[in-house]
């Protein structure tokens, strides 16, 4: 099996040859200029939504840079996005405002537990280096909740930051829009001005930035030690690495990167709840990663924006009891088919784009005709003489119908 | 007081043993064929909605208790061959990810079938009374579920020390390479362990129906708990699990019920009213980082290969 | 009187009831290639994990240079100039060769707290890194990642990682592991182009390459050395051949 994981996806390459960076640039410039347009076709609720998509890449972004150049497993990521909020909260309810402040707390804070955390975990490794990372979040999760003057298990609204600079006659808060109309000068603009495209710029520049550092970061001399560290931490003790300190360092780095995305997050929905922290929400942000593919820091923005896209195309089409039953055997069958992700897939010479667009279009096409037919079920309910729950028959055996293909394709490349 | 804390040492027996019965299925599907399965809380939830299903059809508890295993026994063995076994071969990341698409499908299933509310689940009176022991009276269910807890453990025990499908399951969770270059049969037996571990997360699901709510998502928060077991106990270790669970149960319920007053003995009152709660939900994420401190392997770990 | 890199003083290490290492002592000077032999389970590879660090023994010191570091962690050992290449190659499949030395050498180039400047462009560390490869023979293989490299190239890596630290010592457990005979005497090359610039403790079992590189050689038997001298010497040594042939020799 020596080779059998091997990643050999070339580096991305800054020039127009490349469709992976094609796409990403075309994706940066569209998501750059998503507010004007969202605004000007009244969908602010789209804008609104899509800079959760950007807050979530960053916290997706950070797990891939202990994860997927790492190794690290952490299960208990979400804790950081939840410390990042409770800085904002915190400050809020005393009466402070300023972003700066509240900003500086939340990398500060998500930092030293992080380093606190990080600094016991890494001494185990595998399955144990899980565990204890979940069990801090959840000890974390349990405290939000027991404390009550910040709303306990109920959680409690917050007001967003302010980063205007009064001295310089800058007035600015993470309320404002920038293109849309003045609710209170024009009566025919329907806009909620809480929709603003403040939010959604320091979401977007958050990310851009993110993903730079990160970039930069995973190719330098300290990235190169983390990579080893994941690939042999045998052989790097050997040669001379003390590896703890560097992993660590890197541990502290991700976690700071999340709780600015929480930070982000409790700005966005103006309301703080230690769910936030939750497991399960690590688990989230960890399907966001190994979908758009580890190890690869734009697979993880692909990733976020990839899942909440799907969960709330599903949640429109199928309804809110649909919608996890199908994501759940979609992620099932995203595993076995494109294990490393969907970054992978994207070809990276121009000459295969044509084959992929096409192979892109159909899988849509499929999936959208799937849920489609789910939507429409209750005709065929009906002339199937009234057998109930029909369409979670078809969803199961569906899946299992491809879990036992990928079985006798492994079977038969020797793997079972 | 005396009734108390006579009562609370047993309910925390009892909630260990409850534990008990949904980590030993994991323990060995982790030690041996070394997958996280996310989806065995789905098992043990699972397991309580067919054993509330067939007390509404037939009001009997008894009959719950039949039908439910066989039929946790079946879906475990189905699931491990028509889905899960594809993901031996694969790294626990996929595996986690395959198992979370897993919860999310049931989670939705069960509500799409049975609704929202909880289900309905009651103890007949023959078997739900207070009864005497020792001088303090205690509820006659849960000493029924102690019991059972007991005695499938000494099953297990026995089973597995003294009969050669337990010899090979000792030898598969120390090194399971090894057994398979044996030339033993390893896919019947994981779909074997597999099937067994189902069947106990079914019975405790089925057991623990009437004194809890049946409801979609009742399995997440006991997977938690019984991860927290196995890595305490040692992974692959039946002992391990059988021990850390009652361990986990004790400190659990104890902490629960006395953590404000153990902490009034040496904190001013207004502390302990909220630190109270806090460290008792803590305690065992405590516990586990202290034994994980001392033996990073966990009490008795199986593992050698 | 020459210089002792390596001094190994009375080590010993037991696992339960089994004595891999018994009561050993040896020297190794410097600018030697010193090799060990013994049969099967005489305990060469438990001697290498506790001189590189990763093994502690129960008894004994091990001085380096004249420094004890019987207590050391392997990385700082490392450090120090003793550098060791694998029995089972364990190298960083999803590097490039190149990338592999690189990162040898990064690891004695001070610390790597850099975040910034990629480390694949620094002439400070692809250089030697190159320099390191060419030594062995490799440097039209730089660019390929290891997992594609045939057996014999990355046993041949594991030399270019361990010699691109510029090493007091090398520690090389059996370099000629699982390779054929041309694969072998390519390597026999290889290691005789270090000879007399860098001091080499070497566990092998091919004699013919024992023979052709070996300064002294001692001969371990269950964890003790039995002999000790130069190739002809050891060759000579009756108990030698019993201990390999039985006592029919």
């Amino acid at each position: 099996m020596a080779g059998a994981n091997v990643v050999r996806t070339p580096e991305l390459r800054v020039s127009l040859g490349d469709p992976r960076f094609v796409l990403l640039a075309i994706g940066a410039v569209v998501l750059a200029l998503f507010p004007y347009f969202g605004h000007a076709w009244g969908q602010t609720y789209l804008v609104s939504l899509v800079a959760k998509m950007l807050i979530f890449a960053i916290a997706a972004v950070s797990l891939d840079l202990i994860l997927g150049y790492g190794g690290m497993v952490s299960f208990g990521h979400a804790a950081y996005i939840g410390l990042g909020a409770y800085a904002v909260a915190v400050f809020s309810k005393y009466g402070v405002d300023n972003g700066y402040l509240q900003l500086v707390a939340a990398i500060l804070g998500s930092s030293l537990i992080a380093l606190f955390i990080g600094a016991i975990s890494l001494r185990t490794s595998g399955v144990y280096f899980i565990m204890i990372t979940l069990a801090f979040t959840q000890m974390l999760y349990y405290l939000g909740i027991s404390l009550e003057p910040f709303g306990g298990d109920d959680g409690m609204n917050t007001k967003r930051s302010d980063f205007s600079l009064r001295a310089l006659g800058l007035d600015f808060t993470l309320n404002d829009n920038l293109f849309v109309c003045e609710k209170r000068v024009d009566k025919a603009c329907k806009v909620d001005d809480r929709d603003g495209a403040a939010i959604y710029y320091a979401a977007y520049i958050a990310l851009i930035a993110s993903v730079w550092f990160t970039r930069r970061l995973v190719a330098s001399r300290f990235g190169m030690v983390i990579r080893g560290a994941m690939s042999n931490p045998i052989r790097m003790q050997a040669i001379g690495f003390p590896i703890y300190r560097y992993r660590l360092t890197a541990f502290v780095l991700a976690g700071a990167i999340c709780g600015v995305a929480g930070f982000l997050f409790a700005n966005h929905q103006q309301f703080l709840s230690p769910v936030y922290m939750n497991w399960l929400r690590s688990g989230e942000i960890m399907i966001m990663g190994i979908l758009g593919g580890i190890g690869t820091i734009y697979g993880a923005v692909i990733g976020a924006i990839g899942l909440l896209t799907v969960e709330e195309l599903l949640e429109g089409y199928v309804g809110k009891d649909y919608w996890q039953m199908v994501l759940g055997p979609l992620l099932v069958v995203l595993v076995l088919f494109a294990n490393r992700g969907v970054y992978s897939l994207i070809p990276h010479e121009m000459r295969k784009v044509p084959m992929f667009v096409v192979k892109f279009a159909l899988v849509i096409a499929g999936m959208y005709g799937f849920i489609w037919l789910m939507s429409k079920s209750s005709p065929i309910l009906k002339i199937a003489g009234n057998i109930p729950h029909l369409p979670l028959y078809v969803i199961f055996g569906s899946m299992l119908v491809a879990l036992a293909l990928r079985f006798r394709q492994d079977r038969r490349a020797g793997h079972g | 007081m005396g009734q108390l804390i006579f009562e609370t040492i047993l309910n925390g027996v009892q909630f260990g043993v409850f534990l008990f019965l949904i980590s030993a299925g994991l323990t060995l599907v982790f030690g041996i064929m070394n997958m996280v399965n996310l989806a065995h809380g789905s098992l043990f939830m699972m397991g309580a909605y067919i054993g509330s299903y067939v007390f509404q059809q037939t009001d009997s508890f008894a009959l719950a208790v039949v039908v439910a295993i066989p039929f946790s026994l079946v879906l475990g063995i189905a699931l491990e061959f028509l889905a899960l076994r594809t993901l031996y071969a694969r790294d626990h990341l996929d595996q986690v990810l395959a198992t979370f698409g897993f919860i999310l499908f049931f989670n939705q299933l069960v509500l799409r079938v049975f609704g929202a509310t909880s289900q309905e689940f009651r103890l007949p009176d023959l078997i739900n009374f207070p009864m005497p022991l020792f001088g303090f009276t205690y509820p006659s269910y849960r000493l029924i579920v102690i019991v059972v807890g007991l005695a499938v453990g000494l099953a297990l025990y026995l089973v597995i020390a003294k009969t050669r499908m337990g010899m090979l399951i000792r030898a598969g969770a120390s090194n399971r390479a090894m057994v398979g270059a044996l030339g033993v049969n390893i896919r019947m037996l994981f779909t074997l362990i597999f099937g067994i571990g189902a069947a106990l997360a079914g019975l405790a699901g089925v057991m623990i129906g009437p004194i809890e709510s049946v409801e979609s998502g009742m399995g997440e928060n006991k997977l938690i708990l019984a991860f927290v077991v196995i890595v305490i106990g040692g992974i692959g270790s039946i002992r391990g699990a059988f021990i850390a669970s009652i361990l986990v149960g004790l400190v659990e319920v104890i902490g629960r019920v006395f953590m404000k007053d153990i902490l009034r003995t040496f904190l001013p009152e207004e502390f302990a009213q909220t630190a109270g709660p806090a460290l008792a939900s803590m305690s065992i994420y405590i516990l586990m980082a202290a034994v994980l401190f001392f033996r990073p392997q966990g009490l008795f770990p199986a593992r050698t290969g | 009187m020459a210089e002792i890199i390596l001094g190994i003083e009375r080590l010993t290490k037991r696992f339960g009831g089994l004595t891999a290492t018994n009561d050993l002592s040896l020297n190794v000077e410097k600018g030697e290639v010193h090799a060990i032999i013994g049969p099967n389970g005489a305990g060469k590879t438990t001697l290498i994990a506790q001189l590189s660090g990763l093994l502690a023994p129960d008894s004994g010191r091990i001085l380096f240079k004249g420094q004890d570091i019987t207590a050391l962690p392997a990385h700082t050992r490392s450090a120090l100039g003793l550098a060791r290449s694998f029995q089972v190659t364990s190298i960083f499949l999803n590097f490039t060769a190149e990338d592999n030395v690189a990162l040898a050498v990064q690891a004695h180039a001070g610390h790597s707290f850099r975040f910034v400047k990629p480390a694949r462009a620094q002439a400070a560390l692809r250089e030697p890194a190159r320099q390191a490869l060419a030594s062995v023979g490799l440097e039209h293989r730089a660019a390929v990642v290891a997992a594609d490299l045939s057996h014999g190239e990355q046993r041949q890596l594991e030399i270019a990682m361990a010699i691109a630290t510029n090493p007091t010592l090398l520690l090389l457990d059996e370099p000629m592991a699982g390779m054929g005979p041309e694969e072998s005497t390519r390597m026999v090359e290889v290691l005789k182009k270090f000879k007399g610039t860098h001091t080499l403790l070497l566990i092998e079992h091919d004699m013919d390459a024992v023979f052709k590189l070996a300064d002294r050689i001692t001969v371990l038997v269950y964890g003790t050395a039995i002999a000790t001298g130069t190739p002809d010497a050891i060759r000579a040594n009756p108990e030698v051949k019993r201990a390999y042939l039985g006592d029919e020799a």
